[in-house]
């Protein structure tokens, strides 16, 4: 919308110099005494050269050249309004009038220079030139190139700045692709242009003749068929109301209509691409190609065209092989010009490379770290399959020793446009053993909302040689025992009090997540934008507990982390019922009450944030353990009544 | 010419000075014009419309054309060798295309336009040419073309200039078109967004004709059709999707079932975004934040997640819709062209694809959902099973839009759970086979 704002300045703007451009423009075409040169149209041109006064240099000389210029005209314009009853007006715009004129002169010995320095004749003259020598000489270089080129101009039947062989080219420059005729009956190929090569690399004279649908994906031919017979094509051009900008349903059949010539045409399609490549330029496309099954052996191509009544004997001389279709004396084609995509090849490359070495992945998390999108790669990596992750928070597959750090990491790329990369982690794969990764995430932000929507994590890996017996051995000494349970819930899944006791620490490990989500978006409340309206009914909580406060802005030492980390069976079950009751809301919604005073605090302090980032996220899922153990049910309660 | 020395024999020596200064002064013009006269008639267009040109757009399009001529003389050979064949046919190309070819110089001068130009923009070839870009830019788009005109050295340092480099972005320019196909005047000119694409090329001076080496930018610019009025009929492979300006669905056409699997049901209310490849992540987000910029977009190939696992090659033209009262920006249409059929569609992405995130609403136990994922997921024949019996599914993660109903209330609840771990308890032998097997097939 400010755009838009800007958008109308800049036009009042510009509409405001044009008006007294135009007053001006007058005066001097009457004065000038030659009207026919000062069209309106030229008004376009003044306003450009004043609004931008680029090369301005070297028309100091010239200046003293057209001074006699300057002289005569200001003394005809002297005469002109002595007899104008206007006079008033006139000398209301004298002041700007005069230093318009000199812009305008200005502009125009700029074009002079310009002009000299473009003709082969005038350039070995080091001096400079004056405007008529200039514009002779123009003249005479224009006409020996007219002769020296004789294919345009008049050659034509209608001339034009650039003859068509040469836009061609500037159009396969601009585009890759290729110009193609077929025939709106039988799909036949009347013609394609040779440039056909360099993007389905097929030769010129395979392709004429033969039919359009042999070359066309299997499933695009019905919607290619469509578009050549047009008939049976829902005529839906406007597909929502210009004033109301609501859909438009009424599918109004035109039919006929659609295949008079001029209808426009545009749409994708896949084309074979000829797959025996000897040229360098295809190595590209010969890699991946290759490697690729049947379905992939095709180009998108976007073709843009319009349907042609061709008047049957030109079609013979073109198509050189008697094509002509003897039925009607006029018959449709569909000339079109095909563009390869080609950043969707770079794409395709892409995707299929990762595929053949998989030591890297894309995740996407909530909000609160919990996977809602898994690359199938990561199912080379950690064994999972992306339904097995998805949903389930990140957390509770991270080793415990990193925690704190993703934690961190985590907090600190909610908040942050940047790439933030994290350091070398563990990451428990299915089979139980772990996985060192290393990942640069990056926080998507809704544009409009200016909401966090998800998370982005490109993931690599570092090292997958962990065995789950190497690394209960090299265990941290105070959480082993912790640890050995998690590994014991892992392997022996059958055990039912295994699988509670696992379950357990994911939702100690899930809950960081959710609280790290939560801390933002009391961050944001805190500082409400004006563009996220939704006020949570929260904010109202402001007292604070003395237990939380303390245990966030306390350093702790790692021995307490292990006992709080190590719970019992009755507790893990208690925390596991707890868990069942507690709503998930959605990854904007989702609010838990009881941390969110303690991460306000966190937010706050910044001498927490910026000194002992670690031990403060230590602290943080201290006190979650601790909450979840002692005030949960008192919380779930609330929680229900707000959510309701 | 009119005659205005006509004051007569009484004129002092000053008078006489004046108008003899007067007198040579036109002369001098006229034959100035004159000489515009011929020049215009030298350039290649018919007489009439050179009749029309003022001398202003007489050394506009005169040193367009000569530029132009330098630069067709610096790309040599390569592709010069035309056979004869295609002569007839070169002529298709402009109208063929969906948009006019451009070419610029480093300063922004456009010596180039196609003349279909008009009826993109409702401007005259001939008007533009010459001119500068930036009169006709969008104010806040101008920085970035200039950009890519001049690379300015501290910023695209480590790039060497190349002889050809890719281009695309999106250029707000004035139109005089309206909707309606009326023109206005160019006072009144609205923005249109057009898809540039082209390359920059560097062209080195040659001797015979030397004007300082400069790049070039040629780019062919293709307006993006806007909803209201699009010139092409529509196949059977696109649909329409309406958004709020957060880009959550709000209405979609029900074609989208055949080509994507979801009913409209399934995606009004979700957001947008969770609907791509998150390899595609960088792409949508930048034609996002030119969507929201500019107005309109169209983004090049990215992956739209399939209903139930899997995905489809997909192109998108967005477009914003402003209220017509307020002007404010009030929803995205979309027009979403569908390019492939379901890929991988044994593969499931994204929490939407599996069977609890189809629920608009999301699971609420995260623990359980684990493992009923796991479930559905581990084992194929289980999967299946699940899907068959949705309510299971559903029980066992229940929505947050039920009411939340504490465990021990519910003993239904508990029985299924239990059955599930079992279910796992079964299957989770075969995983650790099933894993490289299943990954090994699929890749």
């Amino acid at each position: 919308m400010s755009a838009r704002n800007a958008a109308a300045g800049g036009g009042d703007r510009t509409t405001g110099e044009q008006t007294g451009d135009v007053l001006v423009e007058e005066n001097q075409s009457h004065s000038v005494s030659l009207p026919s040169l000062m069209t309106p149209t030229s008004a376009a041109g003044m306003t450009s050269g004043m609004e931008l006064p680029r090369k301005r240099k070297g028309s100091m000389d010239m200046e003293i050249k057209s001074a006699s210029n300057l002289v005569a005209d200001m003394k005809d314009e002297e005469d002109r309004s002595e007899g104008e009853d206007s006079q008033a007006k006139i000398k209301c715009f004298r002041e700007p009038h005069s230093q318009i004129e000199k812009r305008r002169r200005d502009k125009m010995n700029n074009l002079i220079d310009e002009l000299s320095a473009m003709i082969p004749t005038c350039n070995p003259m080091s001096r400079k030139l004056d405007k008529l020598t200039v514009l002779r000489m123009a003249v005479q270089h224009l006409k020996s190139l007219k002769g020296s080129t004789c294919s345009f101009a008049e050659a034509n039947y209608k001339p034009s700045f650039l003859p068509d062989d040469e836009l061609k080219h500037l159009i396969l420059k601009a585009a890759d692709g290729f110009l193609f005729v077929v025939g709106c009956d039988r799909g036949k190929i009347v013609f394609v242009s040779e440039s056909i090569n360099k993007t389905l690399n097929y030769s010129q004279t395979e392709l004429i003749g033969q039919s359009l649908f042999d070359y066309i994906h299997p499933k695009d031919m019905g919607k290619v068929k469509e578009q050549l017979s047009a008939s049976e094509l829902y005529p839906r051009e406007r597909l929502i109301d210009a004033k109301t900008g609501l859909q438009v349903q009424a599918d109004l059949p035109v039919g006929a209509a659609r295949l008079c010539p001029g209808a426009r045409r545009s749409f994708f399609c896949r084309m074979k691409y000829h797959k025996i490549s000897v040229k360098q330029e295809d190595k590209e496309f010969q890699s991946s190609t290759s490697k690729k099954k049947e379905s992939e052996k095709y180009c998108t191509v976007h073709c843009t065209g319009y349907i042609r009544s061709w008047p049957t004997s030109q079609l013979g001389e073109d198509g050189g092989e008697g094509e002509t279709d003897k039925d009607s004396s006029h018959f449709s084609c569909l000339v079109a010009v095909g563009r390869v995509h080609l950043h969707a090849v770079s794409l395709v490359n892409g995707a299929n490379e990762v595929l053949v070495k998989a030591t890297e992945f894309v995740t996407r998390y909530a909000m609160d770290g919990k996977f809602t999108f898994v690359d199938q790669r990561a199912t080379t990596v950690l064994g999972y399959l992306p339904q097995e992750l998805l949903g389930t928070s990140c957390y509770e597959y991270f080793h415990q020793d990193d925690l704190p750090h993703l934690a961190e990491r985590h907090r600190k790329v909610l908040r942050s446009k940047e790439k933030i990369e994290t350091h070398c982690y563990k990451f428990k794969t299915k089979h139980g053993s772990f996985v060192t990764l290393q990942s640069r995430m990056f926080s998507f932000i809704n544009p409009w909302t200016k909401e966090v929507e998800y998370i982005v994590s490109t993931n690599t890996v570092m090292s997958s040689d962990h065995s789950p017996t190497d690394r209960s051995g090299d265990k941290a000494e105070p959480s082993s025992n912790s640890k050995a349970s998690e590994d014991d819930g892992n392997k022996s899944l059958p055990i039912i009090p295994g699988i509670s006791s696992a379950s357990s620490t994911m939702i100690y490990a899930g809950s960081i997540g959710t609280q790290i989500a939560n801390e933002l978006l009391d961050y944001n409340r805190m500082n409400s934008s004006p563009s996220s309206g939704n006020v949570s009914p929260f904010t109202v909580l402001k007292d604070k507990s003395p237990l939380q406060l303390a245990l966030s802005s306390s350093s702790v030492p790692n021995g307490e982390v292990a006992d709080l980390e190590m719970p019992g069976k009755s507790s893990s079950e208690e925390g596991e019922q707890q868990e069942l009751k507690r709503p998930q809301f959605p990854a904007g919604e989702s609010l838990m009450v009881e941390t969110s005073q303690l991460d306000m605090e966190n937010m706050m302090d910044p001498g927490l944030g910026g000194l002992s980032n670690d031990e403060a996220a230590m602290a943080v899922i201290m006190s979650l353990l601790e909450t979840d153990a002692d005030l949960g049910e008192a919380v779930v309660m609330d929680e229900i009544n707000w959510s309701l | 010419m009119e005659d205005t020395g006509g004051g007569g024999g009484c004129l002092s020596g000053t008078d006489q000075r004046k108008v003899r200064s007067r007198d040579a002064a036109r002369c001098r013009r006229s034959q100035e014009t004159e000489l515009f006269y011929e020049l215009a008639h030298t350039l290649p267009l018919p007489r009439r419309v050179s009749a029309d040109l003022d001398k202003a757009a007489i050394m506009r399009v005169t040193l367009s054309f000569l530029r132009m001529r330098h630069l067709r003389s610096g790309d040599t050979s390569e592709e010069r060798v035309t056979d004869g064949d295609e002569d007839t046919m070169d002529g298709f190309y402009p109208r063929a295309l969906a948009g006019f070819i451009m070419v610029m110089t480093e300063e922004g001068d456009m010596i180039y336009l196609g003349d279909s130009v008009d009826k993109h923009l409702g401007i005259q070839q001939l008007e533009l040419l010459g001119q500068s870009v930036y009169d006709f830019v969008h104010p806040c788009d101008q920085e970035e073309l200039r950009d890519l005109l001049v690379p300015r050295p501290g910023v695209f340092k480590k790039k060497p200039v190349q002889q050809h480099t890719e281009i695309t972005f999106f250029l707000r320019m004035k139109s005089t078109l309206t909707v309606r196909g009326r023109t206005v005047n160019i006072k009144s000119a609205t923005w249109k967004v057009l898809h540039c694409t082209g390359h920059m090329r560097v062209c080195s001076s040659d001797e015979d004709s030397s004007p300082p080496a400069g790049s070039f930018m040629t780019v062919l610019c293709e307006p993006i059709p806007h909803p209201s009025s699009v010139e092409f009929p529509l196949d059977r492979s696109t649909f329409l999707t309406r958004h709020s300006m957060d880009l959550r669905f709000t209405h979609c056409e029900g074609r989208v079932a055949e080509l994507v699997g979801y009913e409209p049901e399934d995606l009004i209310g979700k957001s947008a975004y969770e609907f791509h490849h998150a390899l595609d992540s960088d792409h949508v987000t930048k034609s996002l934040h030119i969507l929201l910029s500019k107005g309109q977009v169209c983004t090049s190939q990215y992956r739209f997640l399939a209903k139930s696992g899997g995905f489809v090659w997909a192109e998108t033209q967005a477009t914003v819709i402003y209220n017509n009262k307020t002007s404010q920006p009030e929803a995205v249409v979309c027009l979403n062209f569908i390019l492939s059929v379901v890929e991988q569609a044994d593969v499931v992405f994204s929490v939407e694809q599996t069977g609890c995130g189809l629920k608009s609403d999301p699971v609420s136990e995260a623990s359980e959902e684990t493992l009923c994922d796991s479930d559905n997921s581990s084992s194929g024949e289980l999967f299946q099973q699940l899907k068959e019996n949705p309510e299971d599914l559903l029980q066992l993660a229940p929505v947050s839009g039920d009411p939340i109903v504490p465990l021990t209330g519910h003993p239904h609840t508990l029985i299924h759970t239990v059955v599930l771990y079992h279910l796992v308890v079964s299957v989770s032998p075969e995983v650790g086979s099933l894993i490289p097997g299943s990954s090994t097939k699929r890749f």
